[in-house]
């Protein structure tokens, strides 16, 4: 072939634009510490890093759900512990009233101090973790027990009520179990996690077959009565009923370790999978240095030898030569 | 028996010869650098000897030729490589056009190093849950509200933005049709000054080149193909056979679509839609319509293509949330209005209040674990056609969309680049200047001028001695 000056320009200056070009693209790659800095240089690699960057977005939303619902189940767990001990030290009092020892007016003391055990009953019913109440059910922002002459109301309804008359109740955090809905729209239970802990099946409602209140809160109120007026009879019932709704609150309270246990799991995979994807997000992402700076100095090299090569390329024809 | 100043006629010749083969020599040196100069060189033809016109034999031995004679300038020029090169450069002007278009929508949709649509979809989806979370807080509505606003602005931005692509993308084919135009005319006015030379015979090779010149520049615009007539013309013709020369291109629209009009010489108007060069990259940029095309419509993922997946977005996004929040259908509480992407914002009803968001339909927090399952359950394509997969998928798609085609394109650019730079180097080849070629033809014609010389010098000392030393004899 034919090689004439201006080719031989031509394609020197191409090679050194691209030549160029390639070593601007490693410098950006060197500099920003990015794999591709639009999506078009890796297409499948910035689909696939749109999607882990979704991904870690979930995790850290499920993360913060659970660490919610975390705080929330430690407040109840301290609710119980505190319900727990209140109710030893109401059937203590009880038993006290009960023996044939007391006396009308001891009883009568003993009523009162009944009376303030309710109250305390009332507080923790109505207690808050941050801003929340913990045993308002599905509905965490009112006041979920009120008294009213003398009638305790969980939700504006008589808690003595039967308990039909109480809707079950869900609030469901989405932990990274795979929300699902069914066809009428409401979760799948086992697809979210329910944090409700309906202060209507904490404190029980309704009145069992031989007629006595289901409700701690009513309960000892009934036995305060009871001793107040100094009447012992069916007292016995209505104590031993205190003492199953005494286990009742220690089952609920261990079934909460439960709950607890189980978002610790939850926690823990959500932690090794966002691991995970922080490992590929950065793997897709992010630049290899040693390999990008070792890329970066060879086409450097080469950048600077076809400089030095064209200063000396570009100067001489046979005109140098001839006299 | 040959003629007494034969000898120096030849010398004569040789020395003309060399004189303009010199010339020739320093036009090429001068115009080494010239672009689009084609290298000459003197047609040099050795003069036969005259038998002249006569009637009887004669039996002739001694047929001396009768020196050189310069029959002509020629050019160094292979009309194949011409074809080759400008095909070449329409094919990678019409995707390098293609490219920057595409580059251009991308550097609007690309969320590498920015947040766009899809981190503002996944911001929403956060903050729905957020408020799942915290069902009865007022706070929590007005961020899923805000949130909602920033999709909105997302959308209303990316349609400003693709519109104003679009506008550049048609000012730059207006230019390109006006230069069309006057380069068809310059073609046009130089076929006629070669006309007219041709028919002297005293063609000018400079004209020649610069006709080229302006051939290489409209196969940059659309794809021609040249033909060369006997009357030293050329014709030009164009996708659908049409004759370049004898048309007037202009710019028209209907509907989205645009249109490249072509008016011959007697004022017929027909629709012209080149195959390559810019016209053709323009014209994709601005009318592809990619999967959304209708009949007829360009399929290329272009302007149009962006535009109408975005509207179609915004219009499922709009839909699907506006039905969510409607618990009562006799009574829709519409939380976005507009169904384009230019369009779409949240709607007043809830730009007034926050809590205008049904949480409850029939639980707690149920409507709005139906609106976290929206985003992510497959968008329903009956109802909403255009639009595929969840929200964030779909935002996911438009980007890989256009990173790939990017992609494919800087890779499609890059190989026809350096087909044109090849053909162009054939090309150069031949027609290119060389300084050290040209400085041995120096060196050859001089030599050939000095030793013209001296056969002059030779032959004028035999007649010299011939008639001043012979015949002297006793004188």
């Amino acid at each position: 072939m034919r090689i004439t000056n201006k080719m031989i320009n031509t394609t020197y200056l191409n090679n050194l634009n691209s030549s160029l070009s390639d070593l601007t693209h490693l410098n950006q790659q060197v500099s920003s510490g990015r794999s591709y800095l639009k999506a078009s240089d890796d297409p499948v690699a910035s689909l696939k890093a749109y999607q882990v960057r979704q991904n870690l977005s979930r995790i850290s939303l499920y993360q913060d759900n659970i660490s919610s619902a975390q705080n929330i189940l430690t407040d109840v767990e301290s609710s119980y512990a505190e319900l727990n001990s209140v109710l030893t030290n109401a059937v203590e009092k009880i038993i006290e009233g009960e023996s044939d020892n007391s006396s009308a007016d001891d009883r009568a003391i003993i009523a009162e101090v009944l009376k303030q055990y309710q109250g305390e009953i009332l507080d923790i019913a109505n207690s808050k973790s941050s801003s929340k109440y913990v045993f308002g059910g599905s509905d965490m922002y009112t006041v979920p027990f009120s008294v009213e002459n003398g009638t305790l109301y969980y939700h504006g309804i008589d808690v003595n009520s039967d308990s039909s008359s109480f809707a079950e109740e869900t609030l469901y955090y989405d932990t990274g179990l795979g929300l699902k809905t069914d066809a009428s729209g409401s979760v799948i239970s086992g697809s979210a996690f329910n944090i409700a802990n309906p202060g209507s099946s904490v404190f029980g409602v309704g009145v069992d077959s031989d007629g006595i209140t289901n409700n701690i809160y009513n309960l000892i109120g009934d036995i305060a009565d009871k001793l107040a007026s100094n009447d012992l009879t069916d007292l016995g019932s209505y104590v031993s009923k205190l003492e199953t709704v005494k286990d009742d609150v220690l089952i609920n309270y261990a079934n909460i370790g439960q709950k607890t246990n189980f978002l610790d799991f939850l926690t823990e995979r959500l932690s090794s999978n966002s691991f995970n994807a922080t490992k590929q997000q950065s793997s897709l992402e992010c630049v290899d240095k040693a390999e990008a700076i070792l890329s970066y100095n060879t086409q450097n090299t080469a950048y600077n030898a076809a400089l030095a090569m064209g200063s000396k390329l570009l100067q001489y024809s046979l005109l140098d030569y001839l006299r | 028996m040959g003629s007494t100043f034969l000898g120096l006629e030849i010398a004569r010749s040789g020395l003309v010869a060399s004189q303009i083969s010199l010339d020739i020599t320093g036009q090429n040196i001068a115009n080494v650098n010239t672009e689009d100069y084609t290298r000459q060189s003197a047609n040099l033809v050795a003069v036969n000897y005259n038998l002249g016109n006569y009637q009887v034999a004669q039996p002739i031995t001694n047929t001396i030729g009768q020196g050189v004679g310069v029959k002509g300038i020629t050019q160094c020029r292979d009309a194949f490589l011409d074809t080759r090169v400008r095909n070449a450069n329409s094919q990678y002007n019409t995707n390098n056009t293609q490219l920057s278009g595409l580059s251009d929508i991308e550097g609007i949709l690309d969320e590498t190093s920015t947040d766009g649509l899809h981190a503002m979809l996944n911001e929403f989806y956060n903050s729905l849950e957020e408020l799942s979370n915290n069902v009865g807080d007022e706070e929590y509505a007005s961020i899923v509200r805000s949130s909602a606003e920033k999709v909105t602005q997302v959308f209303n931005e990316y349609a400003s933005q693709l519109s104003q692509i679009r506008e550049e993308q048609l000012s730059s084919l207006e230019i390109n049709v006006d230069q069309i135009n006057s380069t068809i005319s310059k073609i046009n006015n130089l076929n006629d000054m070669i006309k007219d030379q041709t028919l002297r015979n005293n063609v000018s090779n400079e004209l020649l080149d610069s006709r080229n010149s302006y051939l290489d520049d409209l196969s940059k615009y659309i794809d021609i193909s040249v033909t060369a007539n006997a009357d030293g013309t050329v014709s030009v013709t164009s996708t659908g056979g049409i004759d370049v020369l004898d048309s007037t291109f202009s710019l028209s629209s209907s509907g989205d679509q645009q249109i490249i009009q072509r008016t011959d010489g007697v004022g017929n108007v027909e629709d012209f839609s080149p195959t390559d060069g810019t016209a053709r990259g323009y014209l994709d940029i601005l009318n592809g319509a990619g999967s959304y095309a209708e009949a007829d419509e360009n399929t290329f993922r272009g302007l149009l293509y962006y535009e109408r997946a975005l509207d179609s977005f915004a219009s499922a996004f709009a839909g699907t949330f506006n039905d969510l929040n409607t618990l009562d259908p006799a009574s829709p509480a519409d939380l976005f209005t507009g169904t384009t992407a230019a369009a779409i914002s949240i709607s007043d009803a809830w730009y007034d209040d926050a809590g205008y968001l049904e949480v409850a339909d029939t639980g707690t927090n149920d409507n709005i674990i139906k609106m976290i399952n929206a985003m992510n359950e497959d968008v329903d394509e009956t109802l909403y056609p255009g639009v595929s997969g969840t929200f964030e998928g779909f935002a996911r798609t438009i980007i890989s969309d256009i990173a790939v085609d990017v992609g494919y394109y800087t890779d499609v650019t890059d190989m026809n680049k350096s087909i044109l730079e090849s053909a162009a180097n054939q090309r150069e080849s031949i027609m290119g200047v060389s300084v050290d070629e040209e400085t041995i033809n120096l060196t050859k014609y001089q030599r050939a001028y000095q030793a013209a010389a001296r056969l002059m010098t030779v032959i004028d000392e035999n007649l010299d001695k011939l008639i001043n030393s012979t015949g002297v004899v006793g004188r």
